[in-house]
């Protein structure tokens, strides 16, 4: 029997905002590996990398035991870097792109950071898109990668929950993650391929490696991949979320997705395996028109409202998050569905005040600075 | 045994319509629609998105000889057609500065529709590609073909690059067109189908979950054509010169009758995963033809020059059965001087990054040999 941890880890990315005019200055960005924020360094403003390199920022290890941990851990990173925003004088949000930002984030400049990312010796992966990154600890390295197979099915649904990029250099994209379509143009992105064990799984990374595509195994950013060097999966297909509750519970969801269909396996079952192709097709709809849009159940090959088939997932992991521990934090994804994501939020926001951009940033930050 | 394929073999291409004085791209196919009809014109001229885009295609011709002619006249008509109304032709799968954000959409339903579907991505899709039809009657050959040949689908994108610019900066990849379409959904190196039936299936599947009306939405880098016998190659940028379109054209035929005959063998070309192949695929827009590109056999780094070179030798005999080692003296000539792209990042070097030169360079190469 299989016994996995499930410890959670939640890597976040802020964006460090003018207050004036409300433009991107630069971002920090949260690391397992280095236990600390990193700061980008070629941000535009010295103040504030010198504010973080300071060493105040050590957040320590990320690795948490259950969703309690996590909400300790997260809340405790945002205030702190609130205060440090604060005390430089700036501004903090979280979404997967900045609403208008020109600063270095201009469209035709995408080439060049697609090869950096690939001539860099170090991941300098920095178009100006900004995903969440969840780690779920399974120890069992085969047992994560059938994990990984089967998790593809639910992923573009959670992803629809956490939609925060509808605009980009000020345009109302009319998606509603536009931060996906800039990721998925970079290479070893997207919805990853089956693979049948481990063992398959490293060989494409040794091949990779053996003919210099890929000076190390970072570079493989698909949706969901088992982790370099910890015994996690790391799923990044998430726009960073501005309401630290919403990040909460996107977590636990993903984090009983998981338990489930590791519960499946013990009992002999597994989630059907689809093609990408078909997957891709979801992922596409969920970037496309978030909760408001459709879905495929692939099972009766139906297309259905997104939250109809959201609440069905609720459903089905329900009984695994109560033994996780993690219901209260999860059952928050209902009052998302009502809600809407904050793609929906930030659009009403944008037409309610006249197609101003400026109040959707304004908006931004007042959500990223909640913290009850 | 099944009955050689017929390899008949059509060329479409997408071309610019260029205004000679500010040498951005102009709207052009609106002048010709009486409703949704294309009207006063002779041949088939197919609307697209953008207005200022026209797509030609021959054919079905059974030579390569024949083809070119085809080619040509299809080229010489539009060049005319143009200039009766003042306008020039590029041949080139991006415009070196024009701004999609200003390009205005052609007034029929179909492109409206497409714009709400795909919003943004779609103004962006300002992008000219060649397609090549091979005449593949036995529908499980095809499917075997099209698994096979993803392997060699990025040598000839690398000898096809002419897109380095996009709008109005170096890009510093040779074919920025393919990073471009990689947004769409259903596009990029094609899914392993292992039978006709998982084909149908797969579409199947698509149509009937209202993702797709039919297969002709399915866009990847090389497909089953939905109602033609033929496998489409889609892959390649649009080449600036003709004879380099026909030498590319010849490529995609003597490929499958080669597959063919190694059938015949009970042999077949070993099929990659699609992340591998993806590689290389990057490395062709990145690089073209100067960089490295990986040979999987050998798990090997080579020149992208040398592995075009032994690509021509393992068709060389199907080459030669074909009549058509004429027609590939533009892959020598492409490897000697380089692809378009490489030509029009000289252009531009040569003229102290004036960009308009590259326009001038385009129409000139595209009207070369017609």
């Amino acid at each position: 029997m299989y016994y996995p941890s499930y410890n959670i880890g939640i890597e976040e990315e802020y964006q460090v905002i003018d207050p004036t005019s409300r433009e991107l200055l630069g971002y920090v960005t949260q690391s397992m590996a280095r236990e600390k924020m990193v700061v980008n360094e070629r941000t535009a403003n010295v103040e504030l990398a010198e504010l973080i390199r300071s060493g105040t920022v050590g957040v320590g290890t990320p690795v948490c035991v259950d969703i309690n941990e996590a909400r300790d851990r997260l809340l405790g990173v945002r205030s702190q870097m609130l205060e440090l925003a604060q005390a430089g004088g700036f501004h903090l949000i979280a979404a997967g792109t900045h609403p208008f930002s020109r600063w270095e984030g201009r469209e035709e400049t995408l080439a060049q950071y697609r090869q950096m990312a690939e001539d860099a010796q170090f991941v300098a992966r920095r178009i100006l898109a900004f995903g969440l990154r969840i780690h779920i600890g399974i120890e069992d390295r085969d047992l994560a990668v059938d994990v990984m197979n089967t998790l593809r099915y639910v992923l573009p649904h959670i992803f629809t929950l956490s939609t925060s990029s509808p605009f980009w250099l000020g345009r109302n994209t009319g998606l509603k993650s536009y931060r996906a379509v800039l990721m998925d143009s970079l290479p070893r992105t997207g919805i990853p391929g089956y693979f049948s064990s481990y063992h398959d799984y490293r060989n494409y990374v040794d091949t990779l490696l053996r003919t210099n595509s890929i000076p190390d195994a970072r570079r493989i950013m698909y949706d969901v991949v088992p982790h370099y060097r910890f015994s996690t999966l790391v799923i990044r297909i998430c726009d960073m979320m501005p309401y630290y509750r919403d990040v909460l519970a996107v977590t636990a969801l993903l984090q009983a997705a998981v338990a489930w269909m590791v519960d499946l396996r013990q009992r002999n079952l597994s989630f059907r395996n689809y093609e990408r192709t078909l997957i891709a097709e979801n992922k596409w709809r969920a970037l496309r028109y978030g909760l408001d849009g459709n879905l495929i159940d692939f099972g009766v090959e139906q297309s259905l409202p997104a939250r109809t088939l959201i609440r069905e997932l609720l459903e089905r992991v329900e009984p695994i998050s109560h033994k996780l521990h993690s219901w209260h934090e999860l059952e928050h994804c209902y009052t998302m569905l009502e809600r809407g994501s904050s793609a929906d939020q930030q659009v009403a926001v944008w037409k309610e005040n006249g197609l101003n951009i400026h109040k959707v940033v304004d908006f931004l930050v007042s959500e990223t600075e909640k913290t009850a | 045994m099944s009955a050689r394929p017929s390899l008949t073999i059509g060329i479409e291409e997408e071309y610019q319509i260029i205004d000679p004085e500010t040498r951005e791209l102009r709207s052009f196919i609106t002048q010709f629609l009486d409703g949704d009809k294309v009207v006063m014109v002779e041949r088939d001229l197919k609307p697209e998105l953008h207005q200022s885009m026209v797509e030609l295609g021959t054919p079905v011709c059974h030579t390569l000889d024949q083809v070119k002619e085809e080619l040509v006249n299809q080229r010489r008509f539009l060049v005319d057609l143009a200039e009766q109304k003042g306008l020039s032709v590029a041949a080139a799968a991006t415009h070196p500065f024009s701004l999609w954000q200003e390009q205005p959409v052609t007034p029929l339903p179909r492109y409206q529709g497409v714009l709400e579907e795909m919003q943004l991505l779609a103004q962006r899709l300002l992008i000219f590609g060649m397609h090549v039809h091979v005449g593949i009657e036995d529908r499980a050959f095809a499917i075997d073909t099209m698994n096979v040949v993803r392997y060699m689908l990025p040598h000839t994108l690398a000898l096809s690059t002419s897109s380095p610019f996009w709008q109005g900066r170096k890009t510093g990849l040779k074919s920025y067109r393919s990073l471009i379409f990689e947004d769409f959904p259903r596009s990029g190196t094609a899914e392993i189908c292992r039978t006709v039936g998982d084909w149908d299936n797969l579409i199947g599947t698509l149509v009937r979950t209202g993702c797709i009306p039919d297969g002709s939405k399915i866009w990847w880098d090389c497909r089953p054509h939905h109602k033609y016998p033929t496998l489409e190659f889609r892959i390649c940028d649009i080449c600036t010169k003709v004879d380099e379109a026909i030498a590319i054209a010849g490529i995609f035929q003597a490929l499958v009758l080669w597959l063919w005959k190694l059938r015949q063998k009970n042999i077949t070309f070993r099929v990659y995963r699609k992340e591998l192949i993806d590689e290389n695929r990057w490395r062709a827009s990145r690089y073209g033809i100067d960089g490295k590109m990986i040979d999987f056999g050998k798990t090997e780094e080579m020149p992208a020059r040398a592995l075009v070179r032994e690509l021509l030798d393992l068709i060389c005999e199907e080459i030669d059965e074909l009549g058509i080692r004429h027609h590939l003296k533009a892959i020598e000539d492409i490897l000697m001087h380089g692809t378009s792209a490489d030509r029009q990042l000289r252009v531009f070097d040569a003229n102290e990054g004036d960009i308009k030169a590259v326009v001038d360079h385009l129409i000139a190469e595209t009207k070369q040999g017609l």
